[in-house]
């Protein structure tokens, strides 16, 4: 289990605080989403529970045992994926797993067998200069698996990919997350937010908003109603129904009587309008 | 620590060996060694820069001079052929030679201005060999240290290219694997790995040891042979490596690119060069230069490989404290600057 408790930070030591009073807990085997827009304090935040800055104020525990107590051989137990893929361009995609493995003081994963389940496996012995963008975050994805992590730190892992590609790194993480202790997934992607993550933290100016399950913020910032589209003599028609008013109940019953109803959708709101609720600001 | 360090100097290697800067500096310093090796002459040949026309009744001073050992070719017959040749051939100079043994009259030719200082040198050098004191027979010399072999031309250019040899390796290719890595972002990679700028400094420094000592190795044996003291010379080749390494990535550290870095990289360059000039221009001798780790290196370099110059041992012994401090300097900029000051 990750702890985090009133995190602060301040760059310049003026005051002027990137993060303020940030804290939560990601529980073992949970997937724990950060939601929030650039300049928002993600990165710094990052930056702080996997201690490449250093605490101010706050303190962060990983199964109890505090940050600051593992020197850098806490880092055999993390795993971190980048949105900005960075790799050796003159090195192959093997060469480059091979030589950050050798890093590690732990067990590690093959890295062939790692490219091989991100689909990198006849790309091997290419090196990374001729890959594509999506090639490359995928080769950063298996990267950061290498040392079987107990933690895992993924930053937009699905930006920038092919919807199929996408749907394979997305199968990678709900795998990881039955053998990690906690994954950390930053995002602006409120899509991939509310597929994986069991619980999501909405940042805003340095400060957490909102944190709960996706479906409990989008059900208590949402409006309990039903969109429907339906045919009135030839036209397709579009309504908006309450089911807390006695007078829409019956008439959206009607409705599903008369057989004329073509699409029927329930409005919570999305994590997006959740965010816009909560800051006024939008998250992209 | 040592497997990640091993690990860093197999990735730094393998990332060299495909760096064209890298072929641009090895293919230069093989061009270094085949010119130490097998073009530059191992004299000084200073007739072939002098050149005589005797005027004089009965061209005696030309018999004296013959007489004191010049070879005949360097002696005109006409003062316009002397002129032609003094234009074609650059850094030559010719005399013409007028009057009597009692009272000989010279004019020089030459291409642009003379020094003062110059001409009276001249003047000094011709005097005694006018007047027939160059015989032989008529000086003698006194030599202070007779086991002292005469060095070779050639080879007093050694310790100045193995300096820079060193300087080359290690400065800039420090500065530029620095460069590549944080223009693709690799250092986020380190930071949240176990390696450490420990292990960072350790990785490079290993990888460069063995360039600079395996390039240095083969100019000295491609040119002076097997030294009889090779330990001191491939121990001042590792902590001049070491030195100038440690140096180029303290400074990289401070620039986003090679680009940014280049004019202050190349006036360090410089600076650490200047010792070098001594070696082209005698008279260039300032007591600032001494205080430029470069000089120390090429000063034990010359101690090791010719037994000249400062003792080896102190020379090490000031090189080893120089790589300590600097070694404590880079560590300290690379926490800082690349891999923040959390758990490094």
């Amino acid at each position: 289990m990750i702890k985090v408790q009133k995190l602060f930070y301040d760059y310049g030591g003026r005051g002027q605080y990137a993060v303020r009073e940030v804290s939560f807990t990601i529980g073992d085997g949970e997937i724990f989403g950060f939601l929030g827009p650039s300049g928002a304090g993600k990165s710094t935040v990052q930056n702080l529970i996997t201690g490449i800055l250093p605490l101010q104020q706050g303190e962060v525990s990983y199964d109890g045992v505090s940050l600051q107590e593992g020197g850098r051989s806490f880092f055999n137990k993390i795993g971190v994926s980048f949105e900005h893929p960075n790799l050796y361009p003159a090195l192959t995609g093997l060469e480059n797993l091979k030589y950050y493995r050798g890093f590690f003081a732990g067990p590690t994963q093959d890295p062939l067998t790692l490219m091989e389940r991100v689909g990198l496996g006849e790309a091997a012995h290419k090196k990374t200069r001729e890959y594509s963008r999506g090639m490359k975050q995928r080769l950063v994805l298996a990267r950061s698996l290498l040392n079987q992590p107990h933690y895992l730190f993924l930053d937009e892992p699905t930006s920038g990919l092919d919807p199929n590609t996408a749907e394979q790194i997305r199968e990678i993480i709900r795998e990881k997350k039955e053998e990690c202790g906690g994954i950390f997934l930053t995002t602006h992607n409120m899509h991939l937010a509310s597929e994986l993550c069991d619980r999501v933290a909405l940042l805003n100016n340095g400060e957490i908003v909102a944190q709960d399950t996706p479906r409990n913020l989008q059900l208590e910032y949402g409006e309990r109603a039903f969109k429907a589209e339906y045919s009135d003599n030839g036209e397709l028609q579009e309504k908006i129904f309450f089911p807390e008013r006695e007078e829409d109940r019956v008439q959206l019953k009607d409705l599903i009587a008369s057989n004329r109803i073509q699409t029927l959708h329930s409005q919570e709101a999305s994590l997006e309008q959740v965010f816009i609720r909560l800051t006024g600001r939008e998250l992209t | 620590m040592i497997k990640q360090i091993i690990n860093l100097a197999w990735l730094d290697l393998i990332n060299i060996s495909r760096n064209a800067i890298f072929w641009v500096i090895l293919i230069s310093l093989l061009v270094m060694t085949v010119t130490v090796a097998f073009l530059l002459p191992a004299e000084r040949n200073i007739e072939q820069s002098l050149f005589f026309l005797d005027l004089s009744p009965g061209q005696q001073f030309q018999a004296t001079l013959l007489q004191g050992g010049l070879e005949k070719e360097i002696f005109f017959t006409e003062q316009g052929a002397l002129e032609d040749h003094i234009q074609e051939n650059r850094g030559s100079r010719g005399i013409i030679l007028r009057g009597t043994p009692a009272a000989p009259r010279l004019e020089l030719i030459q291409e642009g201005a003379v020094g003062e200082g110059t001409l009276k040198i001249l003047g000094a050098q011709l005097a005694p060999l006018l007047t027939g004191v160059a015989n032989p027979a008529a000086y003698q010399i006194q030599i202070i240290d007779p086991d002292r072999e005469a060095l070779p031309l050639n080879l007093e250019a050694l310790p100045p290219l193995l300096t820079f040899e060193v300087l080359a390796l290690g400065f800039l290719l420090a500065a530029v694997l620095l460069f590549q890595e944080r223009e693709e972002g690799l250092h986020r990679a380190l930071q949240v790995s176990p390696a450490g700028p420990a292990s960072y400094i350790g990785g490079r420094l290993l990888v460069l040891w063995g360039l600079g000592l395996i390039s240095g190795m083969l100019l000295i044996l491609l040119t002076v042979g097997w030294p009889a003291r090779i330990l001191e010379i491939m121990a001042l080749l590792l902590l001049g490596t070491a030195f100038f390494t440690l140096l180029g990535l303290a400074l990289a550290v401070f620039f986003r690119s090679l680009s940014e870095w280049f004019f202050i990289g190349v006036a360090v360059l410089l600076i650490n060069m200047a010792p070098l000039l001594s070696t082209i221009i005698p008279g260039f001798a300032p007591a600032f230069l001494n205080l430029i780790p470069s000089a120390f290196l090429m000063q034990g370099l010359e101690g090791a490989l010719f037994g000249r110059g400062a003792a080896s041992s102190i020379t090490l012994v000031v090189l080893l404290l120089i790589n300590i401090g600097m070694g404590l300097i880079t560590w300290v900029l690379l926490r800082r600057k690349i891999w923040g000051e959390g758990l490094s």
